[in-house]
């Protein structure tokens, strides 16, 4: 007799309990999630998905929060045109729910959780701004895309979000991977005539339009799993189980010059088992990987002095330049948020990745500025696609934006640097390269000049 | 508690059990009707967890066989759905869940066999192995699984009819998230009924003999083998349709979220739940899917820094300390706790 | 002869073995565990990368190498010992399933835990000894003064532990402690104290092993030995959880197949292998391929 009230009990606590954490999350947050879209006369909520924690957050987590830095110091000023920017960050794991990730492993996308949570926020959401991943993004630009909310500045070089006429509201921001193959191939061409080429890449889009790239900008570079072009998994980035076997081949093969397209962790320890071997050739490096704050570039030193140790591409004025305005202006940003830099000194050099979450928050409130009065959804993809007014937003990258109604790439380039080691970087030409992902597509160039910081974001 | 009685007296016979289930779910749909498109998005959520726990719990509560592999059973329904989708767009959903829950129940079978020769800890380290190696494997798998950032397919959105009746039909964001609640709920409703007719089948107590007495089982004529393999094709069913729906819920089919992490959370939220039992696994179903919101709070209540290292990392140490302390001292789980409540009360009754 | 020792074949098996030691420490700390106390440490890894944290952090403070290794085994061993009084003993005699549980949620706050302390960010550990490869004229042989220690230490380690176990009195009490620990407390045996003796040893060596991956590879973070931790375990699987020469064996075998794999297949399958070796063993041998038999028949 009293098992069976137990049993009865059980089910009853049972559904009483769901009942009420079902009525704590309609309680918390309001009815609908549409119908405002996140704007008000004094506010504008934005959201991103980006990895705080996990596997590929090293690094990755100071994006969004210098970006959110350089909101709120916006915010202490009153925001832009009287409306303070809410940017709220969630943490996506990059969406692999390995046993490093913090957010509890639910079954399916993270990424999908996150941004659902986004987009239900409770006055709305009224664009994503700035979410970083290619495979992460591309999970949920249809999501996005059906609910007629914008997906702003992802944070990838992939070419997936140049899509105009499926995604209309989908904008990249950074260099693609191919525009950045084709100069840095034209670089090799340029200075390292006649040398034997090799290529390491991930196993994904990021190696095969990595190399794409080098190849549409003239190299002949076989695909990967062909001569001296190898790839490799993600996972070994963190497993060095492929790295000894590849370098020992391009070693043996006298490969003289070697792209990667890697992440950072893999560039450290590809450098790491290529000085094991005593294998220096020359690197160049995609800017993906090559941030001197992230990798470790202590087994540089022993190339012949003289010689260049690794040259990359950046959007940025090189961040050791502590004369550069825009440099400044971001260190600024970081000091005055404690809260999310603790450890951010006066003294402290920028990272790459600090530099890039500053390039597309800036861009953002460029954007914000434009509108005026007029802040709807619509009117933020058309001025977007108003080539006149986008293309002369003033950010920190070095180069202009190149959106149009029919590209929604981003930047189209950048800077040549030197990297000798963590400490110091150099320009090498001081000119802004620029180009598309043709393969005719010319590759111009422009001298780099020092920009003002705009007076109303100082 | 008259109610009560009468409830108690339905769970054992068949006809009694498909009336709590089906009363189950209808009151469940009202609530997700009721509630916000947020709160939706949980109980979707929910409903694949408990599925993904039922059957662990069968595999490991019933069948005594510790199993760190179902991520693995998931990921494979999960594909199946995704691969389906990709090709039949409008093919109706319970065809996708179906053929989930042929391979999840055919991907068991193939590692069943094998595995459950294994006790114990050799058990554990093949089904280990199993689901490490499924991540790459289906990530080597190329065009067919989306390779290394997986299958893109259109996420379940509400008929029109639908939308009509949840209320406010322009506002079809809304509808979408009511509506892939109410599939959720409708197919979790029918798990359960179909594990509540095991737990209560001849299968289901031989399946505990064996586990408690695989000598004594023998002796009485069960063929070992075949019952516990059979409860690990089960187990895989069921973790294929939790796969499956859980496609079908996000849109996306990716590797790397069915990994070992997974199968550790489920094995976790089984025990916290309470082992064996159904009401364990719906209420570690809804910790699992809100646990998120009830760190965050607990995160705000606490003036932490949510991007700070100590605020990122927050759940991770609080759902480490839950699990640990529930083990140390209540390792029956809430449903365990539940019934401890309901002895000192009836006994306060009795007195 | 140089050629001999600088061909692809042996650069292949020095390089799987310098990693196939690795997994065979924790392989063997695993077993350790199970031998001593029949419990499965899901925490094993992230024990041995807390412990690791704690002295190798150090050396950013200008500490010598070899001062933070000698902290972090202490620090290993402590830990070890904690766990086993207030985790593990608890659940002695209770179902399987509540030990594995234990250890996973622990597993969590130790990784989640170092995150907020340490950061995720990886720390690179400046090698002592040079990690160069020697040269043999302009061909290399993949051993350098570093991975000798690695695979010098390792194996005496193993061999150390192995004859522990086997040869001496304290062996043959942890032995009898977990296999008979009411008997063993009628013959005068502290059977709680060779239990956390136990943990104690296997968290000396899973730190140990931490460290040397740290600082051979990718660096110190808090999920750096997550898939260590699952190739140790699979490397114990196939050797046998009662045999610790086996596991370092299985773990052996795990890194020169890998190594193999990698440069004459493609490196996309080295994930494969341990489980494809695993699952072979399986059909050959289910209780491990070194274990002495030991079926019970009615």
């Amino acid at each position: 007799m009293l098992r069976r009230t137990h049993r009865g009990v059980a089910i009853i606590a049972a559904s009483a309990l769901s009942l009420s954490l079902a009525g704590i999350g309609a309680l918390s947050s309001s009815a609908s999630a549409t119908g405002t879209d996140g704007v008000t006369n004094t506010s504008i909520t934005i959201g991103a998905t980006v990895p705080l924690s996990g596997i590929a957050s090293t690094g990755y987590s100071d994006v969004a929060k210098t970006a959110n830095a350089v909101f709120k110091y916006i915010n202490a000023k009153g925001g832009v045109n009287g409306r303070k920017v809410n940017f709220i960050i969630k943490d996506d794991c990059y969406d692999i729910q390995a046993l490093g990730c913090a957010q509890p492993q639910t079954s399916g996308s993270l990424t999908v959780a996150q941004t659902n949570a986004l987009i239900n926020t409770s006055g709305g959401l009224f664009a994503t701004v700035g979410s970083l991943g290619t495979a992460t993004q591309d999970a949920v630009r249809s999501l996005l895309n059906s609910d007629h909310i914008p997906q702003l500045f992802v944070n990838s070089g992939s070419t997936d979000w140049n899509d105009p006429s499926h995604y209309s509201g989908l904008f990249g921001w950074q260099t693609d991977y191919i525009a950045e193959g084709k100069i840095l191939a034209n670089y090799i061409k340029s200075n390292l005539a006649g040398k034997k080429l090799g290529f390491i890449g991930q196993d994904d889009d990021f190696g095969a339009n990595g190399l794409l790239g080098l190849q549409r900008g003239g190299l002949s570079i076989p695909n990967m799993g062909g001569t001296n072009s190898f790839a490799y998994p993600a996972t070994d980035a963190v497993f060095d189980l492929s790295f000894p076997t590849t370098l020992a081949t391009l070693k043996a093969n006298a490969v003289k010059v070697v792209v990667l397209d890697a992440v950072p962790p893999a560039v450290t320890l590809i450098l790491k088992d290529a000085a094991k071997i005593g294998y220096y050739p020359q690197w160049v490096i995609s800017g993906v990987g090559s941030d001197p704050q992230t990798v470790n570039y202590a087994n540089l030193s022993k190339t012949n002095p003289g010689e260049m140790n690794a040259v990359s591409m950046t959007f940025f004025p090189y961040s050791t330049d502590t004369t550069n305005a825009w440099n400044k202006w971001i260190a600024k940003v970081i000091l005055a948020d404690k809260a999310d830099f603790p450890k951010f000194t006066s003294k402290s050099i920028l990272s790459g990745n600090m530099q890039y979450g500053a390039g597309w928050a800036v861009t953002f409130l460029q954007l914000l500025k434009a509108m005026g009065s007029n802040v709807t959804r619509a009117n933020a993809v058309s001025t977007l696609e108003h080539s006149a007014v986008s293309n002369a937003f003033a950010t920190p990258a070095v180069l202009p934006l190149q959106y149009s109604p029919t590209n929604h790439q981003g930047l189209g380039g950048g800077l040549l640097v030197k990297i000798v080691s963590n400490t110091n970087t150099t320009q090498i030409d001081g000119k802004v390269y620029s180009t598309n992902d043709a393969a005719n597509g010319a590759i111009t160039q422009k001298a780099f000049v020092n920009a003002a910081v705009p007076s109303w974001l100082n | 508690m008259k109610i009560t009685q009468i409830l108690l007296r339905l769970r054992y016979s068949s006809l009694g059990r498909l009336v709590l289930a089906l009363l189950g779910t209808v009151v469940a749909i009202c609530v997700v009707l009721l509630v916000s498109a947020q709160s939706d998005t949980y109980i979707a959520n929910a409903g694949a967890m408990t599925i993904a726990i039922l059957g662990l719990s069968l595999l490991t509560g019933w069948s005594g066989q510790v199993s760190i592999g179902n991520s693995g059973f998931m990921a494979v329904g999960a594909f199946t759905t995704g691969i389906w989708a990709n090709h039949h767009q409008s093919s109706p959903i319970i065809i996708s869940l179906l053929l989930s829950i042929l391979t999840g129940a055919i991907a068991g079978l193939l590692v069943g066999i094998p595995a459950t020769r294994l006790k114990g800890p050799y058990l554990a380290g093949m089904t280990l192995a199993f689901v490490t190696a499924m991540v790459p494997f289906i990530q080597s798998l190329g065009k067919l699984t989306g390779g290394s950032g997986g299958l893109f397919f259109a996420n379940l959105s509400s008929p029109s009819w639908f939308a009509n009746l949840s209320g406010d039909p322009q506002n079809f964001i809304v509808a979408n998230y009511r509506w892939a609640a109410t599939v959720s709920v409708v197919i979790t409703g029918v798990a359960c009924y179909f594990m509540s007719n095991l737990f209560a089948s001849r299968a289901g107590r031989a399946m505990r003999l064996v586990r408690d007495n695989d000598v004594a089982a023998e002796l009485m004529g069960v063929n070992l083998g075949r019952v516990r393999v059979g409860a690990f094709v089960i187990s895989a069913a069921y973790a294929g349709l939790a796969g499956s729906l859980v496609a079908l819920l996000s849109g996306v089919a990716r590797a790397d979220n069915f990994g070992l992490a997974l199968s550790i959370e489920i094995l976790s939220l089984l025990v916290l739940g309470g082992i064996g039992t159904l009401s364990g696994a719906l209420m570690a179903g809804l910790l699992a899917a809100y646990a998120s919101t009830l760190i965050a709070k607990l995160n705000a209540l606490f003036g932490l820094n949510p991007y700070s290292n100590l605020g990122s990392n927050s759940q991770g140490i609080i759902f480490g300390l839950l699990l640990v302390v529930t083990m140390l001292t209540a390792p029956q789980g809430m449903a365990g706790l539940l019934k401890k409540i309901s002895h000192l009360r009836a006994r306060k009754e009795a007195e | 002869m140089g050629a001999f020792f600088t061909s692809r074949i042996v650069s292949d098996i020095l390089i799987g073995a310098a990693q196939g030691v690795l997994v065979g420490l924790i392989a063997l700390s695993l077993v350790l565990i199970w031998q001593s106390t029949h419990v499965l440490n899901f925490a094993q890894g992230a024990m041995a990368m807390f412990a690791a944290f704690c002295g190798m952090t150090m050396l950013e403070h200008g500490l010598n190498y070899w001062v933070c290794v000698l902290i972090s085994l202490v620090a290993a061993m402590l830990l070890g010992g904690v766990t086993e009084r207030v985790l593990v003993r608890p659940l002695y005699g209770k179902a399987e399933i509540n030990s594995i549980v234990v250890m996973v949620g622990f597993l969590g706050i130790l990784e989640s835990g170092a995150s907020s302390i340490w950061s995720g960010m990886a720390r690179q550990l400046t090698s002592p000894l040079s990690q160069t490869y020697f040269t043999l004229g302009s061909k290399t042989l993949y051993l350098s003064p570093f991975s000798l220690f690695q695979i010098g230490s390792a194996l005496t380690l193993m061999l150390g532990v192995a004859a522990l176990f086997r040869f001496t009195k304290i062996g043959l009490q942890l032995r009898a402690s977990a296999l008979a620990p009411e008997v063993s407390r009628l013959l005068g045996v502290r059977v709680n104290r060779m239990l956390t003796l136990g943990w104690i040893i296997s968290s000396a060596v899973g730190a140990f092993a931490a460290i040397i991956i740290a600082t051979s590879g990718s660096g110190l973070f808090p999920s750096n030995m997550d898939g260590f931790f699952v190739f140790g375990f699979i490397a114990a699987a196939i050797g046998g959880l009662e045999s610790p020469g086996g596991a370092i064996l299985a773990g052996l075998l795990i890194g020169i197949i890998q190594t193999f794999v990698a440069d004459y297949l493609s490196p996309s399958w080295v994930a494969f292998t341990p489980v494809l070796i695993l699952v072979l063993s399986q059909l050959v041998r289910p209780a491990g391929i070194f274990t002495k038999n030991t079926t019970r028949r009615l």
